[in-house]
């Protein structure tokens, strides 16, 4: 008959007993050693799972506890016992359900990045209370305007043909969200055009001076306007903390800097669907009111060569060949242009 | 009496580490995956199995430890610190005018729930079969959690070896197996040495990534010392003063620890620490996280076996005391803030 050896402990004293285990009736268990003598059926024992080396506890109903070191054996013994031995058990003893796992892992993390957070983001963002959305946009703006933002040096006919020009516009198919321009100068930032989820959209002087053509403005505008609409910047914000946190959480104690990094890679992927998005409804919004998609690819076109002066400008050739051939910029100007 | 004088005839008894990094990669990846795909539910569970691993393959005379925690009780507890802790975050957010209601009640419980979870940690673990104990009071918590971190500001951190020698005396002086005590003899001011001379290192380090940064700001290379040299800086600090702190204090604390008659010895070299972490830290981030379990296991062994029980007795003679539910909620809320009172 088969038998194993352990060290039985009476969960009262720390007294070591060296004891032997044996099947003494089917799904009954016999521990004996010097001053121990039970006769316990397995109903009665709760048997630890398989950790790799551990020892297995098999612990009584009265907390006494018996460590059964890792021997040949103990799995025969255990079935032979009628111990059903846990899932969980059994899934952490294999390396199929180890692999299994990864798979499932990188699977998970591809589709839940790919389409979970993108819903999970835009649900939430659907969902945050007005109240809520005008305070995060005022507290940006603030910083903003403390940070880089400066008074418009724009003359006032030109600032004001150009929101009157875009308050003319009316929705493709619905009424537009509620918005407010607003005019700054900024020497930091330098042309660019930003929308806060409030609906509250700045344009830099140096931007409206890329152009003549105000219509060029209200294209920027019309995109900007579409961040709005979507609530980008909001599901932006939202997925940010989630996959922050899953790094973090994944990431732990190695490296908050790694954590940073790896988020803000991976942010990029969403700002550019984002983007698309934002020209298709400038797109719609300009057809609606009987004006083109590329005013929109012309502005860009600008806000690129300026950027690429700007880099050459700093010495930085490198830098500027990159941005003056960047694909995704290229890319959307070529769908704009496609649309007519 | 006879039994008294002849205590030095116990030999020391090694402290051993039996787990290996294969075995609990295995664990640690599915404890991943499932804690992935039921959105964090399971990481109750998969941190009771990750602490069973650890505990049963730490193992002293003859037997292992173990772990008992529910992770029913635990998941309990992190549900309700992420409940606070996602209500102070929109607090600080949305209503920063708010944040002395939210932030006072939570300091003022915080003392109590670290006594949770130092009791809720003992009272889950056990050795031959009897369980550990804290039975630190709750005015000692407020003592040492509340009174001294604030004189310790007060003082400009000058009492802050103190404030460490009081919160692991409370720590170890009220902790049991069964009915024994542990108790700690060290010195407050055997703490000040190791700090005083972390301090020296920072005041050097420091003052050399100063000048660098001087003689870089003059080259005009911003980037480099916006981000760079300070990154550089922390890690490179972090490399040599956190195990040098690590292997200090845990020597010296177990070096004057006593659990009844019986001593204990503790012999962390720095500089084999400094080099099990750096390339741990070196590895995981080369391996995305996957040597993660392989560096947890190859710690463990090296703080496990670094230490040594010299009985001064049988080890037979410990007792149990009644038993006691003990609630999981003061550790879970104290790990969720993020608080480690493992040093």
């Amino acid at each position: 008959m088969q038998q194993l050896d352990g060290i039985y402990f009476d969960g009262h004293t720390s007294v070591r007993h060296e004891v032997k285990l044996m099947l003494y009736a089917p799904g009954v268990v016999r521990v004996t050693g010097r001053g121990v003598e039970r006769i316990e059926p397995m109903s009665q024992i709760v048997v630890s799972e398989a950790m790799g080396g551990a020892p297995r506890l098999f612990t009584f109903a009265d907390s006494a506890v018996c460590e059964v070191p890792p021997q040949p054996g103990v799995d025969a013994f255990l079935s032979a016992a009628g111990h059903a031995e846990s899932l969980m058990s059994r899934v952490q003893s294999r390396w199929s359900f180890a692999i299994a796992s990864a798979v499932l892992l990188v699977a998970v993390l591809i589709v839940g990045y790919r389409v979970g957070l993108p819903w999970a983001a835009s649900a939430i963002a659907a969902r945050l209370p007005a109240s809520v959305v005008t305070a995060l946009s005022d507290q940006t703006l603030q910083i903003l305007e403390q940070i880089v933002l400066e008074p418009s040096t724009l003359p006032v006919e030109r600032r004001e043909r150009i929101a009157v020009g875009f308050a003319r516009l009316t929705g493709p198919d619905e009424a537009l969200v509620a918005y407010q321009v607003l005019f700054r100068a900024s020497p930091h930032i330098g042309p660019n055009a930003l929308a806060l989820p409030s609906g509250t959209i700045i344009v830099t002087d140096e931007l409206v001076r890329l152009t003549q053509n105000d219509d060029e403005i209200l294209a920027v505008l019309a995109h900007e306007l579409g961040h709005v609409q979507e609530r980008h910047g909001l599901r932006l914000m939202v997925e940010s903390s989630i996959v922050g946190f899953v790094l973090a959480w994944y990431v732990g104690e190695v490296s908050s800097i790694a954590a940073g990094v790896s988020a803000a890679l991976l942010q990029a992927h969403y700002s550019r669907d984002y983007e698309r998005a934002a020209d298709t409804y400038a797109a719609r919004l300009l057809e609606a009111n009987r004006m083109s998609p590329a005013l929109l690819a012309d502005m860009l076109e600008k806000l690129e060569a300026s950027h690429g002066e700007l880099a050459t400008a700093d010495g930085d050739e490198e830098f500027s060949r990159y941005l003056s051939s960047h694909p995704a910029t290229r890319e959307r100007i070529a769908v704009l242009r496609g649309r007519q | 009496m006879e039994r008294l004088s002849t205590s030095s005839t116990h030999a020391a008894i090694d402290f051993e580490f039996t787990g290996t990094g294969r075995d609990y990669f295995r664990i640690w990846i599915v404890n991943i995956a499932l804690t992935i795909v039921t959105l964090g539910i399971y990481s109750a569970w998969a941190k009771v199995r990750r602490l069973q691993y650890f505990y049963r393959n730490t193992r002293v005379a003859g037997a292992s430890f173990d772990y008992h925690g529910k992770p029913v009780a635990i998941l309990i507890g992190r549900l309700i610190a992420a409940a606070l802790l996602i209500g102070y975050h929109v607090t600080a957010e949305f209503n920063p005018i708010l944040m002395p209601i939210v932030l006072i009640p939570m300091m003022l419980a915080l003392p109590w729930m670290l006594r949770q979870s130092l009791r809720f940690r003992l009272h889950y673990s056990s050795w031959r079969g009897l369980r550990f104990a804290f039975r630190g009071t709750v005015a000692g918590a407020y003592r040492v959690f509340l009174l001294w971190p604030v004189l310790t500001a007060v003082s400009l951190y000058l009492l802050g070896p103190m404030l460490h020698h009081r919160l692991k005396r409370y720590q170890h002086d009220h902790s049991f197996l069964g009915s024994t005590a542990f108790s700690m003899s060290a010195l407050a001011r055997s703490f000040y040495r190791p700090y005083a001379i972390v301090f020296l290192w920072f005041l050097a380090s420091a003052v050399t990534v100063g000048l660098l940064v001087v003689s870089a700001a003059e080259q005009d290379d911003l980037i480099a010392i916006l981000s760079i040299l300070p990154m550089l800086f922390l890690i490179g600090f972090m490399m040599l003063c956190a195990p040098y702190m690590i292997a200090r204090i845990q020597n010296l604390i177990w070096n004057s620890t006593n659990l009844g008659s019986h001593r204990f010895e503790s012999r962390l070299e720095a500089r084999k620490l400094a080099w099990i972490m750096a390339t741990n830290l070196l590895l995981t981030v080369v391996t995305l996280g996957l040597f993660r379990p392989f560096a947890a296991v190859r710690m463990a062994r090296y703080r496990v076996s670094s230490m040594v029980l010299l009985p001064g007795s049988a080890l037979d003679e410990f007792v149990a005391t009644e038993k006691a539910n003990v609630a999981a909620m003061g550790q879970e809320l104290a790990e969720f803030l993020d608080i480690d009172i493992a040093l």
